[in-house]
């Protein structure tokens, strides 16, 4: 098992966007915070997820990962002639020598070490059901319960560069899919629809079934269209029924899925970047 | 299939892509209700902390909202417990409207490196944060939200975070 170095786990040269930090930094600016969250939150949660976490503890990963970025946004400094840049680690962790580092490998090592630090101190529930107190009831069995489990090891050398850089990698790639329609045009709603029943049935249909709208209305409509057709086949879609549907060729439903993939390639090189997708 | 990157750099090339695409959750957009809650509570937290004349350093209680005899921001240092309730013997003592408060509602209490939030047996209940039933007990974290009795509270672990 390798032991995973923070300074080594971005091999490119990764930026983040100076203007997005720059409005972060000053602490007030509410839309850089909520763009910034945006951004990022999906990858975070993704790779908590993906880390075996259960979802409230990968939202507890989420708001540990926010409430750190909250502490250094004072600490930010721009390195004019590299053009990144840096934040004070020594802010963030009193135990950490004080080193200074682009800010996006500081905030992959400091979701690395929280999604570590909860998987293993997985046993220590953070909400105990009445069920579970039992056998607690009085105040000594309570914290009994509590001291017997282990505090959390920091340390995430089981966490191996590989694997951090695929879960990154996958969680990127998740997030740019959510954020498809806020970054394609109004043309899109149907190049999207065809993408996921073709190369994302098991999203498609997750989508059809809530019931909320977790995308725009034109969005919904698509899918619930080919949805509908899918159910009266006995849950086969196929690319020639979409053929039929659109009254379009094979090779148009192919260009179709190929502007989606070419754009889900942007977005998520414009997230690796540390770009907004969705400011262009 | 093509393994240069599909479009700009850093992007995936098309066959990562097409690999990356078949391991994807499916519930990868059901999480809105959520998020819009936790990103209500977080901006929240940072209003709040921008508010504070002073960056806590220990552990604390921060009263937010709700109709009692408290100031808005007014906090309490935690230490090793802290009660709250309307009760003359609880630690935070508070009269709130129509009494929704219990005279000993809850406790949070340090457990090695944690605090523990406790609800004692109160009348209304505890909630914590978007949790949707009443609790019993629940470990806490930085930026959590506590409501009791119609009150709000926000649980600082020090260090202004």
């Amino acid at each position: 098992m390798g032991v995973s170095r923070p300074d080594d786990f971005e091999s490119d040269e990764i930026r983040t966007r100076p203007t997005l930090l720059g409005k972060l930094s000053s602490g007030s600016n509410q839309d850089a915070w909520v763009r910034f969250y945006e951004m990022y939150q999906g990858v975070i949660l993704g790779m908590a997820r993906r880390w075996g976490l259960p979802e409230s503890t990968s939202w507890d990963v989420l708001q540990e990962v926010m409430l750190a970025v909250n502490r250094i946004s004072h600490s930010f400094s721009y390195d004019a002639e590299k053009r990144v840049f840096l934040a004070n680690t020594a802010h963030a962790d009193p135990d950490e020598p004080a080193r200074r580092g682009g800010f996006r490998q500081w905030l992959f090592t400091v979701v690395k070490r929280a999604i570590w630090k909860h998987r293993y101190g997985s046993r220590r529930e953070r909400e105990l059901s009445f069920s579970d107190l039992a056998s607690s009831q009085d105040e000594k069995g309570l914290r009994e319960y509590y001291d017997r489990t282990p505090s959390p090891d920091p340390s995430p050398d089981e966490i191996t560069e590989e694997k951090a850089e695929s879960d990154y990698r996958l969680s990127l790639l998740e997030n740019a899919i959510r954020l498809l329609p806020e970054c394609t045009k109004r043309s899109h709603p149907r190049k999207t629809a065809i993408f996921l029943a073709l190369k994302q049935p098991h999203v498609f249909d997750s989508i059809a079934r809530m019931d909320s709208d977790p995308l725009p209305p034109g969005h919904m409509l698509e899918i619930r269209a080919l949805h509908q057709l899918k159910e009266t086949h006995h849950g086969e879609l196929t690319k020639q029924m979409i053929m039929t549907h659109y009254s379009i060729s094979s090779n148009h439903v192919d260009q179709e899925v190929k502007a989606i993939k070419l754009k889900l390639a942007s977005i998520f090189a414009d997230l690796r970047s540390g770009r907004d997708p969705r400011e262009k | 299939m093509s393994t240069q990157p599909l479009g700009q750099t850093p992007g995936p090339s098309e066959k990562e892509l097409d690999t990356m695409l078949v391991k994807t959750s499916p519930t990868l957009f059901d999480r809105s209700k959520t998020e819009a809650a936790f990103l209500t509570r977080m901006l929240e937290f940072r209003r709040i902390l921008s508010e504070l004349p002073a960056k806590p350093t220990k552990p604390c209680l921060v009263f937010v909202k709700g109709d009692a005899n408290a100031a808005r921001l007014e906090q309490r240092v935690i230490g090793k417990k802290l009660t709250v309730g309307r009760g003359a013997d609880s630690d935070w003592r508070l009269e709130v409207a129509r009494q929704r408060l219990s005279n000993h509602h809850f406790r949070i209490e340090r457990s090695g490196a944690e605090y523990v939030l406790t609800d004692l047996d109160s009348t209304n209940g505890t909630l914590l944060n978007e949790i949707p039933h009443r609790i019993k007990t629940s470990l806490l974290r930085a930026g959590d939200f506590i409501h009791a009795g119609g009150c709000t509270f926000l649980f600082i672990a020090g260090e202004a975070g």
